[in-house]
């Protein structure tokens, strides 16, 4: 359960090059609910969903996630919030391109010093799903952009996170990847997940196995 | 300086090297103990939690560093003993000035006291609103007012030996009748120390198992003296198999297999558990069980060992010294 | 111990090999030059202090005008009546250059059936007695001496010039080992007949009188009391020799070591300025991982580990490096520097010392510094805002 209550965000505030993604925001979504967020770039989207992984504190506002004051947590705890319970698929991807396929996928793990056994295992699992364990041992940067989607979505997932965020998934790919993409998330929401989708990709609109379009314009909810 | 043996500056460099991330961690938990709110969103108070781990790391590295620089340290001291005359171990270097005693005394004070630190970070990290951070860098500004004697008694210590003044060795100095200061516990009989000591011992033990925190410290603190006085008194005596010798330094030297070092290590190590437990009760009230057990297991190690020493030279030779 | 991070830590390095490798190769260059040094130091130091162990408690010298000169035997009669002397006994010896290895040899005068200040000097005289009382002059030379010798194909006998320049062929009757080898490379036995020939010593006088003290604790009151009984002598106790060449190797090594650590922290300085600008794709892999869930104190970790694994590795190299170089090639151009600070002596080879002390020396004042210097730089990349940089 993700509540959104009166968030602002304010860069640069104070300063010349101020300026407001965010104002008063308010936002509940349901636990296994598919939400797309709707708007143009710079409509504050991307922003909201930085927010609600902890990526970035609100200027004014909180973000309660399970009844923990998600925008309050000090480092430790958020990264150990989004290790576990987020799978963020980035707009760019954000892959390390000096490691491989199999070395990115795992990454997330790392820190929890579970038995390397255990993160094979998961690993192989999600690269089979995702069908790019035939390139485990590629680095990153030698893939296409489809290729490289995957190996997001793979990092994204190896946790089993209860909620996926997706910024502008599509924006790379072309109508075959995107069809596949839909079938993906459509197995997620299946799976129960909270899925929250950032996009302009009018692929999603009016989408029969989302729950609910949420507009974005200028920093606020319309 | 007389003594600039390559030890004695490589002990000064670092201490160089300590003052100085010592003073950016006080300066920096100055800041922090003023402004530190953690219901605040304010981009200070940001900026404070990702300077408060810099402290961490800055005293974390000072207190890991500052166990084995303590051992060479006191190699260092037996090093330098060659060059002074009459010396033959540490103790006359420790003896040779009058900071000497003092400085071993804070930098052993100061290793509980970091030690301490180190937990009340440990659990403070535990938690997500950081409850004990503006209480550990208060702590922390205290420990830093007596590290920085530490360091200043030490160089002074350095500087004030001079080379061509005699001093005494330690066959002299825990000689029952000089008049140092530890010599006045040494008049006493042997079974006043003895009862003392296995006294003490099962004084904590029965409030290990009433759980009474607070006394336990308390009686860790007498075990603490006590095992030290009783060492030099009485046990050591059995290390060499020398009733005459009562030095405390020499256990730690290769001739008797270096059992000095599992001596002090039980006893510094049970104590601080059992010491630091009030500490860290005191000022967190988390739960201190584990150091209890802990402290019981080591200081009950150091009592066996060093009764086994008296305990197989009486069995071997059938006479106490 | 998060192996996992560990693990991690040593890929992170190999993927920026060349900066690493850089570093982690000067790095090792340092040790490798302060290890060697105190390498030296330590086994020249342990090589004179084994010397030491056979001298005599005291040597008397007669100091005239800042310079030692040849003292009068009779004084020994004189000094054996102090009370608490055991004995009083004359030493005939000196340097003889020998041209050819620009070295000098010291040669010892030893009175056959007379008692001698030095055990190795009375089991010569005992095992040698023969060839040393022979009518023909013979000498007994240490091994190294044999050796130098051989290599000027001086084989059977060699020829001494006497100051007035005439020439005195001594045949060498035999060989000695001593305990050391600075003992062996330098030193030759002869009689004190022999000796004072050689260097033109009038049988009044010696070089200098060796005291032999039954109780060590006496040693300064006696000392006080030759002073007093000859003001022009200079009393020189074991002990005083023992410090003076601690503190010369110390005084030494202590410059040496405070350059050091100078050029270690200006090292480092550089290495600050390089290290703390991060380049961009560091940040962004930062970043990357603090946005998929790395604490701060994963990375402040895997920055420690990257530290750890690269000086304990210049540490291992150079340590190991700098024995090799020491003790298997007996440290060409290093040696020399050391070597020179007194007399000249024939070349000997540097014993086998290495201890804890000296290794423990070496580690607190490279690794730890080390590890130091990266903190700041680690803290700042450990704190970089997440979503900055993976906008």
């Amino acid at each position: 359960m993700i509540e959104i209550k009166k968030i602002s965000k304010i860069f640069h505030q104070h300063q010349a090059n101020e300026m407001v993604a965010l104002k008063d925001v308010s936002l509940s979504i349901q636990p296994g609910e598919l939400i797309i967020l709707k708007g143009a770039s710079g409509s504050g989207k991307s922003t909201l969903l930085t927010l609600i992984a902890a990526l970035s504190k609100p200027t004014k506002g909180e973000v309660i996630v399970n009844e923990k004051r998600v925008s309050k947590m000090p480092d430790n705890f958020s990264a150990l919030y989004r290790r576990e319970q987020i799978g963020f698929v980035f707009q760019k991807f954000n892959l390390i391109p000096s490691l491989t396929v199999y070395e990115n996928v795992i990454t997330p793990l790392l820190p929890a010093d579970i038995d390397p056994h255990l993160i094979d295992e998961k690993a192989c699992q999600v690269l089979e799903q995702f069908s790019i364990m035939h390139k485990k041992n590629v680095k990153v940067a030698n893939l296409s952009g489809g290729e490289q989607q995957r190996v997001a979505i793979s990092r994204a997932l190896i946790n089993s996170p209860a909620i996926i965020l997706a910024d502008e998934p599509t924006a790379n790919l072309d109508a075959f990847l995107t069809e596949n993409f839909l079938a993906f998330i459509q197995q997620m929401k299946a799976e129960g997940r909270t899925i929250i989708i950032a996009t302009h990709d009018p692929v999603f609109f009016d989408l029969d196995f989302a729950d609910r379009e949420v507009a974005l314009k200028n920093g606020q909810i319309t | 300086m007389s003594l600039m043996t390559p030890d004695v500056i490589a002990l000064l460099m670092l201490d160089v090297l300590f003052v100085c991330f010592a003073i950016i961690a006080f300066f920096l938990s100055l800041r922090i103990i003023k402004h530190w709110d953690s219901d605040s969103t304010s981009s200070l108070q940001y900026s404070l939690e990702k300077q408060s781990y810099l402290v961490a790391t800055l005293i974390k590295y000072l207190f890991f560093l500052k166990l084995p620089l303590f051992i060479y340290f006191v190699f260092t001291l037996d090093l330098v003993a060659l060059v002074i005359p009459g010396a033959m171990c540490a103790a006359g270097v420790v003896n040779a000035t009058s900071y000497g005693f003092n400085v071993f005394i804070f930098k052993l004070i100061n290793l509980y006291l970091f030690g301490i630190w180190v937990a009340l970070h440990h659990y403070d990290m535990k938690r997500p609103d950081y409850p004990y951070s503006r209480l550990k860098f208060i702590f922390y500004v205290l420990i830093f007012f007596l590290f920085m004697a530490e360091v200043v008694l030490e160089v002074m210590m350095f500087s004030a030996i001079d080379p061509h003044v005699i001093v005494s060795c330690c066959g002299t100095l825990f000689d029952a009748i000089e008049t140092s200061t530890v010599s006045s516990f040494l008049v006493l009989p042997h079974w006043i120390i003895l009862s003392g000591f296995y006294g003490s011992f099962i004084i904590m033990f029965i409030f290990y198992r009433l759980k009474n925190v607070f006394a336990f410290s308390i009686a860790n603190l007498f075990y603490l003296t006590i095992a030290l006085i009783a060492l030099i008194a009485f046990f050591s005596t059995y290390v060499y198999e020398l009733p005459t010798h009562n030095c405390p330094f020499c256990l730690l030297q290769s001739d008797y297999y270096f059992i000095g070092y599992l001596f002090y290590g039980s006893l510094f190590v049970g104590t601080f558990f059992g010491i630091g437990s009030l500490v860290v009760h005191f000022l967190t009230k988390e739960k201190v069980e584990s150091w209890l057990n802990w402290s019981v297991l080591f200081n009950l190690c150091y009592l066996i060992l060093v009764s086994l020493y008296a305990i197989i030279f009486y069995l071997r030779n059938g006479v106490w010294l | 111990m998060k192996s996992n991070l560990f693990e991690f830590a040593i890929h992170s390095l190999l993927r920026r090999g060349a900066k690493n490798i850089f570093i982690t190769i000067i790095f090792t260059l340092l040790i490798f030059v302060l290890s060697s040094v105190f390498l030296i130091t330590g086994a020249l130091k342990n090589e004179l202090l084994g010397t030491l162990e056979a001298l005599p408690e005291v040597i008397v010298q007669k100091i005239i005008a800042g310079k030692q000169k040849d003292i009068e035997v009779q004084r020994s009669d004189q000094i054996l009546q102090i009370p608490g002397v055991e004995d009083a006994i004359p030493r005939v010896w000196g340097y003889y250059y020998f041209e050819p290895q620009g070295a000098n040899f010291s040669i010892i005068g030893i009175e056959l059936y007379e008692n001698q200040y030095k055990q190795v000097l009375s089991d010569i005289a005992v095992q040698f007695d023969d060839k040393l009382s022979s009518d023909t002059p013979s000498m007994i030379i240490g091994s190294g001496v044999y050796e130098a010798l051989l290599s000027s194909y001086y084989e059977d006998f060699f020829l001494f010039v006497k100051p007035d320049g005439d020439s005195k062929k001594v045949t060498i009757g035999g060989v000695f080992k001593a305990s050391t080898q600075l003992e062996s490379s330098d030193s030759i036995v002869m009689s004190s007949e022999l000796v004072r020939e050689i260097f033109d010593l009038d049988e009044q006088y010696a070089t200098d009188i060796v005291v032999k003290i039954a109780n060590p604790k006496e040693i300064p009151t006696i000392a006080l009391k030759i002073n007093q009984l000859y003001p022009d002598t200079r009393v020189v106790t074991k002990d005083d020799i023992r410090v003076s060449y601690q503190n010369i190797f110390d005084y030494k090594s202590g410059i040496f070591l405070a350059f050091f650590i100078l050029a270690i922290f200006t090292f480092f300085i550089i290495i600050y300025d390089k290290a703390s600008g991060l380049s961009s794709e560091e940040k962004k892999e930062i970043g990357i991982l603090k946005a998929i869930g790395w604490k701060i104190e994963d990375i402040l970790n895997v920055k420690f580990y990257e530290a750890l694994i690269v000086s304990g590795t210049a540490f291992i190299v150079a340590i190991a490096l700098s024995i090799a170089y020491v003790f298997l090639l007996e440290a060409p151009l290093l040696k020399d520097i050391f070597m020179g600070y007194s007399i000249l002596k024939p070349d000997f080879k540097l014993p086998f010392t290495l201890n804890i002390q000296i290794l423990a020396l070496i580690f607190f004042i490279t690794v730890p510094i080390y590890i130091a210097a990266t903190i700041i730089p680690s803290w700042r990349a450990a704190t970089l805002e997440a979503n900055e940089v993976i906008r």
